[in-house]
């Protein structure tokens, strides 16, 4: 017989690593023609973190997304980042580079008052365009004051960025800040469980993240969808275990393994086991974050899995305290609730 | 010993010198350096190094070498370039179906044989023909839709375009090819 | 550096002729999704002579007689997925091939291969009992056609000699009032390998009342695929009736003899096969059913 049931999870997460100085840097340089050069140790395995920093760049800046080239992440060439964890690249690796911008923009404004024949505290940058607050007549094409700057007053509009995020280490007593800001994330999922087989098939999947600012919506989505799915392939199907029990495992020559050793037995989820996923962005506003933008990263498969339990449990009445929650342990709960 | 095959590979007539134990995926990858197959699972089981084979989707980890003799081996670089990207390629572009981008070329090549021979397909058929690929970062959401959404351009491309509609679609492939060319080179 | 010898059969004949050359260190490649997935993870003996016979077009095709569907050894799972003949004929069958594996190894694996490769998992094999299929076998002493039974003695071990391949898969068409259904259950829900799976072929009588004759196959639960046979006594010529054939279907239990290995554990085995075996037969009643009156 197939039960429905519906769960609900929610959950916080820290933004950058706890506890832990955790820096990153950028270098950003702003070329003759305008187009703007950008090296940091921040690395994009996939989340799109090249993108987001670009468009933070190209904002920045106020030149064409198309203009800016990120480099990253080669150890021989980007500077230093701690790494891709803890959903801190968008917020560490984009003040690292707003910092840089920063220095860039100076420099810019420089040159240009120069040009202008104004000071640099007149100015501001608009569309493109280096523009005085005061007297409208006097502007300058943002690629032009970069040429000037380079080639009349041999000053090149460059920047070093760093930033490292705030915390206090907490001590023996739990007195701290562990990190530097906190992200929310919530999933409610509806269930179908199978009495007869255990198997447990997610139906619908709502996954709601607060993001601080979407930068790039459709990424956040990704993120999403994406998380989602890990997570319901963690409650569902996904498991590593430690390989020899019993005799072997006392036996001196025993050599702590794990299983499964392939993708075959550790099955990931295919299309054909994907839910109905609905995907929902909160935006709110961090203050200390780059434009606004928190994270969305890690915390999208935080939620999903006790939700999934719950739902399990709303579903037959049985408590999973062990998951992956796979038909052979739903099967034997159902047994023991039986009996 | 170093035996000859003969095939075509995109089109053209290629040989390759090859030992008999050698599968299509070691030949492809590191005798033809074809990049877009990819080796993973060499299982037969992530469909990364997904290749056509006399229009079948096929994984190349598990198919000797030897037996291609005179076949048509198709790979993603027949599909497009950066300046004209097939509607697949357009597709998982614009709509953000490719994150780590490993899956992607067997994802493309899946469905691109799936396609010539289902040209309208349910969502569900679409689902079953990408089966065979396993993607981790995606959640197989927007790689679905944007097999979905190439069906609708090349369905648009086949029954002919009014002119504002073709400076529309010029447009657009304008937008994407200076996306492509870009913004954002990785090194 | 010694290599492997390759070598392509262009006939069944030809392919015979050089297994028997080829001796012991022969080896047979078809579809080459199992084998290949072997030579992938380990170093292969380079004494191993390969005899390609994906080339014999006359072990392709699907045909019928009147009374059988003949299944070419090198008919793929694509082909048996798709083809309406198997799916008139042999509704089991093409299930099973719709729910084996993925796209990409459907397009290359066979149902020679399948058999040849004889692990209790393969669906294929399951489905092939439950229609009571033969098999032949082609060899330097000749033809033979045996059951499928007859062919798996083991796990990933067959009766087949070193010179012999298989040709053609013989299916006996249904009888009208007849149909047959396919179950699996294993991690997910594509590129599976059956944790247990059921097969059934069941005969309804003119009136559609009653069960008259059926065979049920139950895989992935001991070193081959067995029939239980309790169940089919207890049903055959009984009225259809939902809770008979939920609890007749737990005798299934007492024929399988299963392992605990990485896709289930015995006891899971033990108690999944029951319900596999349950739903096939209703599915095949129900199909029976919808098809309307008997012909």
């Amino acid at each position: 017989m197939k039960k429905q049931g519906r769960g609900i999870a929610g959950c916080m997460y820290s933004l950058t690593v706890m506890n832990a100085p955790n820096p990153c840097s950028a270098y950003v340089q702003m070329r003759e023609d305008g187009s703007v050069n950008v090296q940091t140790g921040a690395c994009d395995i996939g989340q799109g973190s090249n993108t987001v920093l670009a468009m933070m760049v190209a904002e920045s800046l106020t030149v064409p997304f198309e203009k800016v080239s990120v480099y990253s992440a080669d150890t021989s060439a980007t500077p230093y980042d701690f790494g891709t964890l803890s959903s801190r690249v968008t917020y560490t690796g984009g003040r690292a580079v707003l910092a840089a911008c920063e220095q860039v923009k100076g420099v810019l404004l420089e040159a240009a008052a120069k040009q202008l024949k104004t000071r640099p505290d007149r100015l501001s940058f608009k569309a493109g365009m280096i523009v005085d607050k005061y007297d409208a007549q006097k502007q300058l094409p943002v690629a032009a004051a970069a040429a000037i700057s380079q080639f009349v007053h041999r000053k090149l509009p460059m920047g070093m960025g760093e930033f490292y995020p705030f915390n206090v280490p907490v001590d023996a007593q739990g007195h701290g800040e562990p990190a530097d800001s906190y992200y929310y994330h919530a999933t409610a999922v509806d269930v179908e469980v199978d009495t007869d087989t255990g198997v447990v098939e997610v139906k619908k999947l709502y996954t709601a993240v607060d993001c601080g600012k979407a930068l790039n919506p459709m990424i956040v989505e990704g993120q999403l969808e994406g998380g989602a799915m890990q997570a319901v392939g963690w409650a569902l199907r996904e498991d590593m275990y430690p390989y020899g029990t019993g005799a072997e495992a006392e036996s001196p020559d025993f050599n702590p393994n794990f299983r499964p050793i392939n993708i075959s037995d550790y099955a990931i989820a295919t299309t054909l086991d994907t839910p109905e996923i609905h995907g929902a962005i909160v935006e709110t506003h961090e203050g200390e974050g780059p434009f606004g933008a928190k994270a969305a990263g890690e915390i999208c498969a935080n939620s999903a899995a006790p939700a999934i339990v719950n739902a399990i449990h709303d579903a037959v009445g049985i408590w999973i305290s062990d998951l992956p929650a796979t038909p052979e342990k739903v099967l034997k709960l159902l047994r023991d609730q039986q009996s | 010993m170093k035996l000859t095959i003969r095939f075509k590979l995109n089109g053209k007539a290629v040989s390759a010198a090859i030992t008999p134990e050698m599968t299509l995926l070691t030949v492809l990858k590191d005798v033809m350096l074809v990049n877009s197959v990819k080796r993973a699972c060499v299982s037969g089981e992530c469909g990364a190094c997904t290749v056509i084979v006399d229009g079948k989707a096929m994984n190349a980890c598990l198919i000797l070498a030897m037996t291609i003799e005179d076949k048509n081996v198709e790979t993603l670089e027949n599909l497009g370039a950066p300046d004209r990207l097939h509607p697949l390629q357009k597709a998982f572009v614009e709509m953000g179906a490719s994150q780590c981008g490993f899956c992607t070329p067997g994802f493309i090549m899946a469905a691109k044989a799936f396609l010539d021979e289902n040209p309208d397909p349910t969502e569900e058929q679409i689902r079953v023909a990408l089966s065979g690929n396993l993607c981790r970062c995606t959640g197989y959401v927007k790689p679905v839709k944007a097999v979905q959404q190439a069906i609708q351009e090349m369905k648009d491309i086949e029954s002919g375009l009014t002119p504002v509609q073709a400076i529309q679609g010029a447009a657009r492939i304008m937008q994407g090819h200076s996306a492509e060319e870009l913004n954002i080179q990785i090194h | 550096m010694q290599y492997i010898t390759y070598l392509k059969a262009n006939t069944v004949e030809d392919a015979v002729g050089k297994l028997h050359g080829a001796g012991d260190n022969a080896v047979i490649l078809a579809g080459g999704t199992d084998l290949l997935v072997g030579f992938n993870s380990h170093s292969v003996d380079p004494s191993t002579t390969i005899v390609y016979i994906g080339e014999i077009e006359t072990i392709k095709a699907i045909k019928e007689t009147e009374a059988e569907l003949l299944v070419g050894s090198m008919v793929t799972t694509t082909q048996l997925a798709e083809s309406p003949v198997i799916g008139r004929y042999a509704g089991a069958l093409q299930q099973a091939a719709q729910e084996s594996a993925g796209p990409q190894v459907r397009n290359r694996a066979t149902i020679g291969g399948n058999i040849a490769t004889a692990s209790p998992a393969g669906d294929l094999i399951t489905a092939l009992y439950a229609l009571d299929a033969s098999v032949t076998v082609v060899g330097t002493s000749g033809s033979v056609r045996m059951k499928i039974g007859e062919i798996i003695t083991g796990v990933k071990r067959t009766s087949l000699s070193k010179d012999q391949m298989i040709t053609e898969i013989i299916i006996p068409k249904k009888s009208p009032g007849s149909e047959s259904a396919f179950e699996k259950i294993g991690k997910r829900k594509a590129m599976t390998i059956s944790a247990a799976s059921a097969a059934c072929q069941v005969t309804l009588s003119k009136d559609q009342k009653s069960i008259a004759e059926i065979k049920v196959a139950v895989g992935a639960a001991a070193p081959t695929v067995v029939f239980a046979h309790g169940v089919e006594d207890a049903l055959r010529g009984r009225a259809i009736d939902d809770q008979l054939v939920k609890d007749v279907s737990k005798l299934a239990a007492e024929v399988i003899n299963p392992i605990t290995d990485q896709r289930a554990t015995k006891w899971y085995r033990q108690e999944v096969v029951p319900v596999l075996v349950y739903n096939t037969i209703m599915k095949a009643i129900s199909q029976v059913q919808k098809a309307g009156g008997v012909a």
